[in-house]
């Protein structure tokens, strides 16, 4: 680990959403492994206590909470700066891709549906960050990483809800950076390509699944990376994707 | 990753270039730096080589000129082996004028000029590393553009023909990727945004970037990139300055 990384990462108070499962449980582990103090959060409890048991209770806390929530979220920027006294560091994961684990077009789908994915994947990004930024802003100094997606730049069939969601991050991302990385607080967002995660279930097909993926651990590779980069640096909404098939791997890594 | 490795770097003697070469010769690469400027080689040779035994180069090639690619090309045979080119020459700015000229008043040769060095020399330079790095089934091509604006590439006024340059790297990145993929090699076109260089020393270019990172931020975030290149695919990065973190002026806002 060189020495950037381990200043951006070793003993910083990381807050991650959606941390028991998929991204969030990668960059936990892989953020865990680097020495960072995490808060973990989601609203799946027995996942959040496996995983807290893995990684060790000294240099953790999980919290149960709703994202979707302004109280539950003011709970977890206070509970954070309680234990580690700051915030360094957010790592917004938590999403859905749909609800009722069916494949449906839009003219089917309900306004109850299509408020559910909205709810949490961008009003719980935009709650999640708003509660970090009064203590980052005071530290003036932060990591804001949002997780987008490749549909948060192309529409897909059957995703419409999910779709608007990832542009909305994007559109949330790029706002609140012009606001606030004068201070400090620097904000990039992630457009991943298809991820190995349970997210897949939630179609209700194996159909759609894509032969090459990305799994969890790039896109926590990803983030460290992002972590580390120089204070006066930034990556503006980089997609990632895995190395195509037909693509020759490096003999040398 | 970055030991016993050979890398080529065009531009070397200033901004970006230098600091790519620098950076990767701290990491332990054996460097190939070109430029033109006779002074600033020697210092790039006397930087580059600061312990006995060292074998880095600072060769005095002109990327626009096919002989002297040629060249290079032949250098590198004699290296036996090239690992990464990281494509940073780019025309200089004519000191002269405060600001670069309207595309009414731009000559043919100024325009020409700024073809040669950033579009024909992305070109032959690649043209320089693609024998060693086919045979050789790997190797990592890295041609520097330009994000234009802090939103990505979009075109900026006073700047026809550098723009035009830039938008035509781009698309040949993608393409020689798409083609040489299959083959081992990687081929990234990356965007940065104002980075603290001569090529904008003096200038209010960075005026809507608001601020300008230091070279080495550029350099030691690049070196990360191609690093991750290896296990995933991160298309046409933007690399841009944190507004307002300008460190020419004020140090890490640390605790």
């Amino acid at each position: 680990m060189d020495q950037s990384t381990q200043d951006a990462i070793k003993d910083r108070a990381i807050i991650i959403t959606g941390a028991a499962g998929g991204i969030g449980a990668g960059a936990a582990r892989a953020l865990a492994a680097k020495g960072a103090k995490l808060v973990l959060v989601d609203l799946a409890a027995a996942p959040l206590a496996a995983l807290a048991d893995e990684l060790g209770a000294e240099n953790t806390l999980t919290m149960t909470l709703d994202i979707t929530s302004e109280t539950d979220m003011a709970k977890m920027a206070e509970a954070t700066v309680e234990r580690f006294g700051r915030i360094d560091a957010l790592i917004a994961a938590a999403g859905i891709l749909r609800v009722g684990g069916q494949l449906k077009p839009l003219a089917k789908t309900s306004f109850d549906e299509w408020r559910k994915v909205i709810d949490i994947n961008l009003t719980g990004t935009f709650l999640a960050n708003r509660a970090v930024l009064g203590a980052m802003l005071s530290q003036k100094r932060g990591d804001i990483i949002n997780i987008s997606s490749v549909s948060g730049r192309q529409g897909r069939a059957f995703d419409a809800a999910y779709s608007a969601s990832k542009f909305g991050i994007i559109g949330l991302s790029e706002s609140l950076a012009e606001e606030v990385q004068r201070e400090g607080v620097r904000v990039q967002t992630v457009l991943p390509d298809a991820v190995d995660t349970g997210l897949w279930d939630q179609s209700g097909t194996a159909a759609l699944k894509p032969r090459l993926m990305l799994t969890p651990e790039h896109v926590a590779q990803f983030i460290c990376y992002l972590l580390s980069l120089p204070r006066d640096a930034y990556l503006l909404n980089s997609v990632i994707a895995p190395i195509p098939v037909r693509r020759r791997k490096s003999k040398r890594s | 990753m970055w030991h016993d490795r050979v890398s080529v770097v065009t531009g070397a003697t200033s901004g970006i270039g230098r600091a790519m070469a620098l950076e990767l010769a701290r990491r332990g690469c054996t460097v190939v730096g070109v430029g033109r400027n006779a002074e600033r080689l020697a210092q790039l040779r006397a930087d580059l080589n600061t312990d006995a035994g060292q074998s880095h180069q600072a060769l005095s090639l002109n990327v626009a000129d096919e002989a002297d690619m040629d060249s290079l090309r032949r250098t590198l045979e004699t290296l036996g082996r090239v690992d990464l080119l990281v494509a940073s020459a780019v025309l200089g700015r004519d000191g002269s004028t405060a600001l670069p000229p309207r595309t009414k008043d731009l000559t043919l040769a100024d325009w020409q000029a700024a073809v040669d060095v950033n579009l024909h020399g992305i070109f032959l330079a690649n043209k320089a590393v693609l024998d060693l790095m086919i045979a050789a089934e790997d190797g990592d091509i890295v041609n520097i553009a330009s994000s234009t604006t802090p939103h990505g590439l979009r075109g900026t006024p006073l700047a026809p023909a550098y723009c035009a340059t830039k938008f035509a790297i781009a698309a040949l990145g993608r393409e020689i990727d798409q083609e040489l993929g299959p083959q081992g090699i990687r081929v990234r076109t990356v965007f940065p945004g104002s980075v603290d260089t001569p090529l904008i020393a003096d200038t209010m270019l960075d005026g809507p970037f608001g601020g300008r990172m230091r070279p080495e931020s550029f350099a030691t975030a690049l070196v990360g990139l191609i690093e991750l290149g290896g296990e995933m695919v991160v298309p046409d990065p933007h690399l841009l300055p944190v507004p307002g973190q300008d460190l020419r002026f004020k140090q890490d806002q640390e605790e």
